[in-house]
């Protein structure tokens, strides 16, 4: 079923039918499913790696009405991804950015633009009203938010994520599909899964992600094919091999389940054990047993050093590293096989270039048995700032 | 190439390791393992793979809710006891939460 099916359609002009004319010849669409589009309303939640091509692809195919939230600026760490902006954009809101382009690519689709983080003040007011969102955001939070406010409010969402070079994309809050929630009911602990900046992600991925989310969209919109209801398609550009498994709706859900205890929003900043803000310095959540950089040194110059490990690639030490207190290099992904090499009961100090790999690797060595194991806290770069100048922060 | 059996006889089976917990299983994407049964996988995790079992396991032995486990296709939580057996072409993926956009 066509969401917005029976609506009154308001006709395409000449050019519009020129404009659309390959993909209103397509059977499934015609001259109906095209008038469709041009009456549907779309909101893309994040105007990043996933939101871009969404965007992109939904004004080219004359979505007629096309909201974008967005409340950060374009910032040239994110042009390789972020196809929506280009270069002079940056330093300019992304939504400002993102209408100046849907406007050259299709001056007809009626833009409209949130420059605000969603948040649960905001959300149902921003969300009431739109046929499918589309959920390119970036953080947790964000996430459990949008999902909730669309079971609230009855409106299918189209989820992407993406991560280094694998990402997933479902449609939720369908008919009687499952939701985010009943797929992942817990979000992970704050410092659990790094963020893009930190982890990196390959530029063309959220391309892949975000063009099928607008695929998706689409179908929503004209009610053709088989959404990606009760399925997450898993992508892998490495192996290059697209997957899925079966979802299920959750009984027990608490926001679509058959007795749900999520009525209204909730505080998701807490629900989600930390800040929303993905770029947040996780030195500022102690959430593993931690170690200052002037208490280090002054372990150091007591004599007293601790074994140091510096879990970041071999490309950033050689930007800059302790290797004169003797510091050693294991990237992150080899620490398993040094742990024969380590003395549990030895005290290990573990640093990265802020403190959030760092960390990861503190949980990973407590988990088998390192009892003193500490995070230098804000990393290298936080030794370059109080303790070594002369070592160039990146 | 897919080995039907190991060396034990049993089913050399797959698990997929997604890219976000590879720092867990030393840069491996896939690991196999000799098993009859679904259940004897993940015993077979805990017992070579503490990196990965303490990211999947909860303190009480249960996955973690923010983390998935298919055996071919289907939910692990959904899966009666017929369906846990494994073949030689079967696969296990672990399905994490990502936020990456």
């Amino acid at each position: 079923m066509a969401i917005g099916a029976g609506r009154r359609v308001a006709g395409l002009t000449p050019e519009e039918t020129l404009r659309y004319h390959r993909q209103i010849i397509l059977p499934q669409v015609g001259p109906a499913g095209q008038e469709r589009l041009k009456q549907a309303s779309v909101l893309i939640v994040g105007a990043g790696g996933l939101g871009s091509p969404a965007a992109l692809y939904l004004a080219a195919a004359g979505v007629g009405r096309l909201g974008v939230v967005d409340g950060d600026v374009v910032e040239l760490s994110n042009l390789h991804r972020q196809v929506l902006h280009d270069t002079p954009s940056v330093g300019r809101s992304k939504t400002e950015s993102a209408g100046r382009r849907i406007a050259r690519i299709n001056p007809d689709v009626r833009f409209e633009e949130y420059p605000v983080r969603l948040d649960s003040g905001n959300a149902m007011r921003v969300l009431d009203g739109w046929d499918v969102v589309v959920d390119g955001s970036d953080n947790f939070p964000t996430r459990y938010l949008v999902n909730d406010a669309c079971v609230l409010l009855g409106i299918p969402f189209v989820y992407g994520a993406i991560f280094r070079f694998e990402g997933q994309a479902s449609v939720f809050a369908h008919g009687d599909g499952p939701c985010y929630r009943c797929l992942f009911r817990h979000p992970p602990p704050p410092d659990m899964v790094p963020s893009c900046a930190e982890a990196g992600v390959l530029g063309v991925l959220p391309g892949l992600v975000g063009t099928i989310q607008a695929t998706e969209a689409i179908k929503l919109v004209l009610g053709i094919g088989d959404p990606l209801v009760g399925r997450l398609l898993l992508v892998d550009t490495l192996a290059m091999q697209f997957r899925e498994v079966e979802l299920r709706r959750d009984p027990e859900c608490a926001a679509c389940g058959d007795a749900p205890t999520i009525t209204e929003l909730i505080d998701y900043e807490e629900f989600c054990g930390g800040g929303a803000e993905p770029l947040a310095e996780p030195h500022e959540r102690p959430l593993v047993p931690e170690i200052d950089v002037e208490e280090l040194r002054a372990r150091i110059g007591m004599g007293q050093p601790p074994r140091i490990l510096d879990v970041r690639e071999p490309h950033e030490w050689r930007i800059s590293n302790l290797e004169a207190y003797g510091a050693r290099l294991v990237p992150l992904g080899q620490l398993q096989d040094v742990l024969d090499e380590l003395d549990p009961a030895e005290d290990v100090v573990i640093y990265c270039r802020t403190g959030h790999r760092s960390a990861i690797a503190v949980k990973q060595l407590m988990s088998v048995g390192f009892e003193k194991a500490l995070n230098l806290r804000g990393g290298i770069n936080e030794w370059a700032r109080r303790i070594d100048p002369s070592l160039p922060t990146y | 190439m897919i080995v039907a059996a190991g060396v034990s006889g049993l089913p050399r089976m797959t698990v997929h390791v997604p890219g976000s917990l590879r720092e867990l299983t030393g840069g491996r994407g896939r690991l196999h393992f000799e098993a009859r049964t679904v259940d004897e996988v993940l015993e077979r995790i805990r017992e070579t793979e503490p990196l990965l079992a303490g990211r999947l396991f909860a303190d009480d032995g249960s996955v973690r809710r923010y983390i998935n486990l298919f055996l071919n296709g289907s939910d692990l939580r959904h899966l009666e006891t017929a369906d846990r057996t494994v073949s030689s072409d079967s696969v296990l993926s672990i399905v994490p939460s990502v936020a990456g956009g």
